[in-house]
């Protein structure tokens, strides 16, 4: 310990950071050791992944083409700029960054997931696909690949190998945090709110930063609460398109077998129960902008410059 | 490059080489360094064999017994006295800090005092009672608000040695070492008894292991529960202060009986605090007379931190101001509000980020203090 | 003679077959990793959220039903033939409906306009029905990939008002024929 010098225990301290993913720190002892050594091309890479990973992609992106200038050029970099261009939407770039990362290492299961990923993204399944199967065979527990093939059949998979998929990737490397997301996600595409809530719930536990889990989770609160009971009970029954369907069954029982007073009164019930799942979100939306503009007149008062930054 | 730097490489990769640390040992004894030839001879010993070891020890005594200086490289952070304590912390002398030093934070202050230093001064009393004076306390809350003023000013009324470790001080990229590093801290801290250690940001160097698939953060984790715990050692007279603005991250073992078991919010400074913080900052700053109070009733929730940038702040409004009209002059009471309005409190994002957090998390009711000062202030969150 | 031939042609037919299976495997391969975007056909994919496409159904019509249907279908880049096919399936049933309507006007079916609406308003959500089953998997793996609907306010209210237009031309075009005898 006594061999390294202020820089190295710096860098060690920077790669700590990194490692347990907390990029703000990191972000801040990289600002404070990068004048004293500019040209350092790792540690501009290094600034580079923490803008990304706190979706400051625009300076994540200037970062990561100067530390490549400076000569750190190879897999991590190129890698790391294919997903900030990923990121951006900027799909076109983002697959040269991934296949000129895949002519440097073609092995490297991570760049082939994402890659597979941005080929979902825009259209081209059977190649993803294929991308994703050499993936898994190279390394049968990579986290990112996984991750991608969970997406995958989450959207066509039967139940039985979603639930198998999501058992593998329980079971591989990854913090806990994606794990109980994945959770969060398995549930609520199966319309189980309640169970997805608390996923997400204790996902946002380990991490109460996470502003998009929040906002998921407010909403999730808000979708199990009394002001979405129509919905949830649409849902329960099968989902709009068979609440339709079964609305039109008895309207056409109701004209054929019952008095026309009933039968209106039945349909009436059913179609303000539709009626309430369209106008539900409206509110939840009026109510949220009315609590933010109260906060913002609040703060104001308290406050000379309250509420803007 | 020189031979000493080619052992430092050799020693990068094999750093169990009894040999190669011998020989670096021999090579600093040569050109005159004495303390890293000390070390190095140290180190060597944990790994040589009988026929190594008396070469080594002969080396040692032919080394000159002149007491230790500190380097004066500023690129080393080597202290001699680490050769004791087996750590990199830049232990600071007997601290003068004490409570009335602390302006404001009455109920925290009477807290910490029934729990911490009362039991430190009066151990006979405690003892009767079978109650440890010791175990750990952990300080959370917004950046800037006191923690480590307060843990300084805790160790103060206790008399206690001040042990202040950073994650700097523990992190080494060779596999155990970090573990090393803690276990010397506690050996240091226990050897000066009564102490304080006080571990800064406790939630890098305690980190949630369910959260980190890293080897690192298991075995610093793991030591630190075992030094904690006592269960190789006996750690009455031995409290340990962690301050984090993240307890979240902090590993759950971390937060039960034994070890951190009790924990304090440390909130932004109440009235009486900023009024004093900005009488202090005023006191080495061309300032004229202010009206604090006032100053401090237009700050809440601005921390420590956010007070002492808002003197930077107007002082550099200032020196513009002199550069462009060539007159000097005080900072006023006008610049300070100026610089108020211009600038938010930085502590309503972290009190934002806990209420969403409480709300959903505070089941076992440990952050009900966080929970009832938010609903005091929930006009601002 | 004719057997050793036969087997020659047989072995070569197999080698040749062998070798362009190889090519072929490699061109496969090469293929993975060879940049599939940038042409100028080649958009990311994008969607409206299926779910809200029933309120352009219900209030519009088979004709913006269709349209709109076709429309996110192509930007979700859905077979062809699934297209074609529910493409086919709104003109079916806008053929039938316009058909109750002359038989209605006729005399040949004992339904009033309220039972005829109702009827229509069946029709509306059951091709709605056919294109949500249709887009729910694209749609769900667009969602988990990182895509973000786009907001179908503007576009569905346009449709609703032309899908709707067309089809009220087309039920007035088919009444004035029945009332002037042409059907």
């Amino acid at each position: 310990m006594t061999y390294f010098n202020n820089f190295e225990v710096q860098v060690q301290e920077i790669e700590y950071y990194l490692e347990i993913e907390k990029f703000t720190q990191a972000k801040k002892a990289i600002e404070k050791l990068l004048p004293e050594t500019p040209d350092n091309g790792l540690l501009l890479y290094y600034y580079a992944f923490c803008l990304y990973c706190l979706e400051e992609n625009e300076v994540a992106e200037e970062a990561l083409f100067e530390s490549i200038r400076l000569g750190f050029r190879n897999v991590d970099s190129t890698y790391l700029l294919g997903r900030i261009r990923l990121q951006c939407n900027n799909f076109q770039s983002a697959e040269e960054a991934f296949l000129e990362a895949l002519e440097m290492d073609p092995q490297s299961v991570p760049v082939m997931s994402s890659y597979a990923l941005l080929m979902f993204r825009t259209g081209h399944q059977k190649k993803a696909l294929n991308i994703l199967d050499q993936a898994l065979r190279l390394d049968p527990s990579n986290e990112v690949a996984l991750s991608v093939r969970f997406i995958y059949l989450l959207a066509y998979g039967s139940k039985n190998i979603q639930l198998e998929m999501l058992a593998d990737t329980l079971q591989g490397a990854g913090t806990e945090t994606r794990k109980l997301l994945n959770i969060g996600l398995y549930e609520l595409h199966h319309n189980k709110l309640k169970d997805a809530k608390e996923a997400f719930r204790q996902a946002y536990l380990q991490d109460p930063t996470n502003t998009d889990l929040l906002e998921a989770l407010d909403e999730l609160q808000m979708r199990t609460s009394l002001l979405f009971l129509p919905n949830n009970i649409i849902q329960k029954l099968g989902g709009p398109a068979f609440f339709w369907i079964c609305t039109a069954f008895i309207a056409l029982i109701g004209k054929l077998f019952l008095p026309d007073m009933i039968a209106g009164v039945l349909l009436l019930i059913l179609v303000c129960l539709m009626l309430a799942t369209w106008v539900s979100p409206v509110i939840y939306l009026a109510i949220k902008r009315k609590q933010a503009r109260r906060k913002r007149t609040m703060l104001k008062q308290l406050h000379p410059r309250g509420g803007r930054k | 490059m020189n031979k000493i730097d080619v052992l430092r490489r050799l020693l990068k990769i094999q750093p169990k080489s009894a040999e190669t640390l011998y020989l670096l040992g021999l090579e600093s004894k040569d050109q005159g360094l004495f303390v890293e030839a000390s070390q190095a001879f140290s180190e060597a010993l944990d790994f040589c064999d009988d026929s190594l070891r008396n070469q080594i020890l002969e080396a040692m005594e032919e080394l000159p017994t002149e007491s230790p200086k500190e380097c004066k490289d500023e690129t080393q952070t080597i202290l001699p006295f680490r050769l004791i304590n087996g750590t990199k912390a830049n232990i600071s002398p007997e601290h003068q800090v004490r409570f009335e030093d602390v302006g404001g934070l009455e109920p925290v202050k009477d807290s910490i005092s029934i729990k911490i230093i009362q039991p430190f001064l009066k151990p006979a009393l405690f003892e009767k009672y079978k109650s440890k004076s010791g175990g750990g306390i952990l300080m959370y809350g917004p950046p800037g608000c006191g923690k480590t003023y307060l843990a300084r000013a805790t160790a103060g009324e206790c008399n206690a040695t001040f042990v202040p470790v950073h994650i700097s001080d523990v992190l080494n990229p060779y596999m155990g070492e970090s573990a090393k590093s803690i276990r010397g801290i506690f050996e240091y801290a226990r050897a000066s008894r009564p102490s304080i250690i006080f571990i800064d940001e406790i939630d890098s160097i305690g980190f949630s292991r369910s959260k980190s698939s890293s080897e690192q953060v298991r075995s610093m984790v793991e030591q630190l529960l075992t030094e904690m715990e006592g269960i190789e050692s006996n750690t009455d007279q031995v409290l340990v202060i962690g301050a984090t603005n993240m307890p979240w991250d902090v590993d759950g073992a971390l937060k039960r009986p034994g070890r951190f078991d009790r924990m304090f919010f440390i909130p932004p400074p109440d009235l009486d605090a900023r009024t004093a913080i900005f009488k202090l900052k005023a006191q080495d700053k061309p300032v004229e007379l202010c009206d604090f109070p006032l100053l401090a009733e237009m700050t809440e929730m601005y921390s420590g931190a956010d007070i002492d940038f808002l003197f930077e702040a107007a002082s550099e409004a200032v020196l513009v101001e002199i550069l462009h009209t060539g007159i000097e002059r005080l900072i006023t009471q006008e610049d300070l509000e100026s610089e108020i309005k211009r600038h938010l409190p930085s502590t309503v994002e972290w009190l934002r980020t806990i209420k969403n957090y409480v709300k959903y998390a505070n089941q076992s009711g440990l952050y009900n203090d966080v929970s009832d000062y938010i609903r005091l202030h929930s006009e601002w969150i | 003679m004719d057997a050793l031939k036969e087997y020659w042609i047989f072995e070569s037919a197999l080698l040749v077959c062998f070798f362009v299976g190889i090519d072929l495997g490699g061109k496969m391969k090469e293929n993975l990793f060879k940049a599939s975007l940038g042409s100028k056909g080649d958009a990311p994919l994008k969607s409206y959220d299926i779910g809200k496409l029933l309120l352009v159904g219900f209030f519009g019509g088979l004709v913006s039903m269709g349209i709109i249907g076709t429309i996110n279908g192509r930007w979700l880049k859905l077979d062809r033939k699934v297209l074609i096919g529910l493409g086919a399936l709104a003109l079916i049933l806008l053929g039938l409906k316009l058909t109750l309507l002359a038989m209605m006007g006729m005399g040949m079916l004992g339904w009033d306009y309220r039972t005829y609406r109702m009827v229509s308003k069946i029709g509306y959500v059951g091709l709605f029905i056919a294109y949500y089953f249709a887009f729910k998997k694209p749609f769900s793996l667009f969602v988990y990939a990182g895509g973000i609907p786009t907001p179908l306010l503007k576009p569905g209210l346009l449709w609703i008002f032309i899908g709707g237009l067309i089809e009220f031309l087309m039920v007035y075009a088919v009444s004035v024929a029945v009332d002037y005898d042409i059907l």
